[in-house]
């Protein structure tokens, strides 16, 4: 095989996407109107995962308009409305499949204007980025960008492995993109400093994932990183998937006793007969009103006195109903999900542009999963010390924090709702049995001290899901580990 | 026994074996495509099974009870499986129309076979005829299923 294959198609692709960038964009467009596509890492991207993509309109006529970027791996719908002979700008996740381009298709007032191919290319290791002026040796895996090209979704993130970034750049990024760099080193990603100053450097730290292990000044001697206990974090547990069997199951029993009841009781023709007819029936209304249940689990972590948590959410629908779909709005927070089972279809408005819609196709007895990662500001700030007298938890914030669980020494306490200043330290009258269906999982997660608070998540901390949000259920835990073992 | 009776014993002794073989598999099915297969495995059980039931039962019941009571006794045979052959229409394993149909001709063939039985020229030979029309729609019945007639019910 030759070994410069892979770069020969990479380069074609790269050369490929530029000749399209560089088209006349009246070439596919109507007349007037000129589309242009930027993906985030000159298309560069760690196949399978998410990406974004720069994307610029300019039309001689306004109205609504809907951008449909669809591949086999997932479709995004975005709907603006644009004004005349004014450029409009939007950034846009999208899920790219590794073997085909995503293929862009802008609608003005339902009427299809332009078609374009945008292609990527896709890579087996995590993006090296440097953002410019740092400059390094180029590898097969290292981008340079400018700063006002770095990400504004947390998708954009995706596939870096590690980010290079100076002061100077920093304080060039606008809203958008401190709130998606926030994510990723929330996230416990990797980034370098170049001429920071150890201010900077603490600052970053506080808002960052894994105690700020993965924060960097470069040129200054580090230990080579080994990757804390908490720097991977589980799935959330899976909801019970017989819970669809148990309800179908003491139907079917029922009908049959009935049967056998009537069938050994009764000499009449009409109740024999009405006993299957009812059964049947009883099925039909029973699938009827069952609908298709959605829920999200979150399970989240953090360090103690830190800002910033790291999450993990599972979204599962229970393919009950006779409805062929089902639909839930999410912050744009959690991004393109990893998908088991459908391709995610998302649709975004620009009049709401922190929310987003999931489709989730959905047929009987599917159980589509979608897992979304990252990370976001903590709500409260509670600090867990470990020192000669015990544990103790303190309530450093200005919010009430809900009552949850303590693990400490292989036993659970109940720790009560702690007001602004209060702490609590274990007790033998506090302690319980256990912490329910996620006692295991506490214990698990724990860490070396096996010490580590854990409280309920409710949707308005998260920030992740709104109230009209169409999901049935939400459960979410955090774990909260003392400082050392964070680190 | 009279024969609504018997019918409706008949039909629990098929549809709870196949109750309890169906749920389990199904809860075991974690997409559309699974569950699919196990239910369209089941409903062409569950067809031979109604076949193979109304073929058996059906020149019995006019020996046994009314000609009324006879006639809703191959119903009631048919009829018992219903809830589990609805589950099989909900996941689209198979088509609503095809499987109507079905039901429709087990039926026809039901009561056809009872007033065969029944036709006042044959009573004499009753004794003889009823083993030989028993046997000739069971092998109607197989021929049917090896012949793979129950593929058009998935519409």
């Amino acid at each position: 095989m030759n070994p410069g294959a892979p770069y020969l198609s990479r380069f074609l692709s790269l050369l490929a996407a530029w000749i399209l960038l560089l088209m006349p964009p009246g070439v596919q467009a109507l007349p007037g109107v000129h589309i242009g596509f930027q993906p985030a890492w000159e298309g560069r991207y760690l196949s399978g995962k998410a990406t974004e993509v720069e994307v610029r309109i300019l039309s001689g006529t306004g109205g609504p308009f809907q951008l449909i970027l669809h591949s086999s791996a997932g479709e995004v719908f975005y709907q603006g409305t644009l004004e005349a002979n004014k450029p409009y700008t939007a950034w846009l996740p999208l899920l790219p499949n590794p073997d085909e381009p995503v293929i862009a298709t802008l609608f003005l007032d339902d009427k299809e204007i332009a078609r374009r191919k945008i292609w990527f290319s896709p890579g087996s290791k995590p993006l090296t980025v440097l953002v410019q002026p740092v400059s390094r040796s180029p590898s097969p895996s290292t981008v340079s960008v400018p700063a006002q090209r770095l990400p504004r979704t947390i998708d954009g993130y995706r596939s870096v492995g590690s980010l290079t970034l100076s002061m100077d750049s920093l304080v060039q990024l606008d809203r958008e993109q401190l709130e998606a760099l926030r994510n990723y080193v929330g996230d416990c990603g990797n980034l370098w400093l170049a001429a920071s100053s150890r201010v900077l450097s603490n600052q970053l730290k506080a808002i960052a994932g894994c105690g700020g292990t993965r924060i960097k000044i470069l040129g200054q001697h580090h230990v080579a990183y080994t990757a804390p206990a908490s720097a991977s974090l589980p799935v959330p547990l899976a909801s019970p998937t017989d819970h669809v069997l148990k309800p179908l199951m003491v139907l079917m029993f029922l009908y049959l006793l009935s049967l056998l009841l009537v069938a050994s009781t009764r000499n009449k023709a009409g109740a024999m007969i009405a006993v299957p007819l009812l059964g049947t029936a009883g099925l039909l209304a029973f699938w009827l009103w069952q609908g298709n249940p959605a829920k999200l689990s979150i399970w989240a972590e953090m360090g103690s006195g830190s800002h910033s948590i790291r999450y993990r959410a599972l979204l599962q629908i229970e393919g009950l109903g006779i409805e062929n779909q089902r639909q839930v709005r999410l912050s744009r927070r959690l991004g393109i999900p990893d998908a088991k089972g459908n391709p995610p279809i998302i649709t975004i408005e620009a009049h709401q542009p922190d929310m987003a819609s999931l489709v989730v196709p959905v047929r009987p007895f599917s159980r589509p999963e979608y897992h979304f990662r990252g990370s976001f500001s903590a709500p409260f700030r509670l600090r867990l010390d470990l020192n000669a007298d015990g544990p103790k938890v303190v309530n450093l914030g200005s919010l009430r924090t809900p009552a949850g669980f303590f693990t400490w020494k292989k036993h659970f306490f109940r720790v009560p709702a702690l007001a602004p200043g209060q702490d609590w330290r274990p007790s033998p009258d506090t302690a319980v049995e256990s912490a329910g269906p996620w006692a295991a999982k506490i214990t698990e997660r724990s860490g070396n001290s096996g010490t580590a608070l854990v409280l309920p998540l409710s949707l308005p901390d998260t920030k992740l899901v709104p109230p009209d949000s169409g999901l049935d259920t939400v459960d979410g835990w955090l774990l909260i580990r003392p400082s050392a073992d964070s680190t | 026994m009279i024969p609504l009776r018997l019918a409706a014993f008949t039909g629990f002794c098929y549809t709870a074996p196949m109750t309890l073989w169906i749920l389990p598999l199904l809860g075991e099915a974690d997409s559309w495509e699974q569950a699919e297969a196990v239910l369209q495995q089941a409903g062409h059980a569950m067809l031979l099974l109604q076949g193979l039931a109304v073929m058996l039962l059906s020149p019995l019941f006019p020996v046994r009870g009314s000609p009324r009571q006879a006639t809703l006794a191959v119903v009631l045979t048919i009829a018992v499986p219903w809830p589990l052959l609805a589950l099989t229409w909900l996941v689209q394993s198979f088509a609503l129309a095809p499987l109507l149909l079905s039901q429709l001709a087990l039926v026809t063939a039901g009561v056809l076979f009872l007033n065969i039985a029944r036709l006042p020229l044959l009573r004499p030979f009753r004794s003889t005829l009823v083993p030989v029309l028993q046997i000739l729609a069971l092998v109607l019945l197989l021929k049917l299923h090896f012949l793979g007639f129950t593929d058009w019910l998935r519409g």
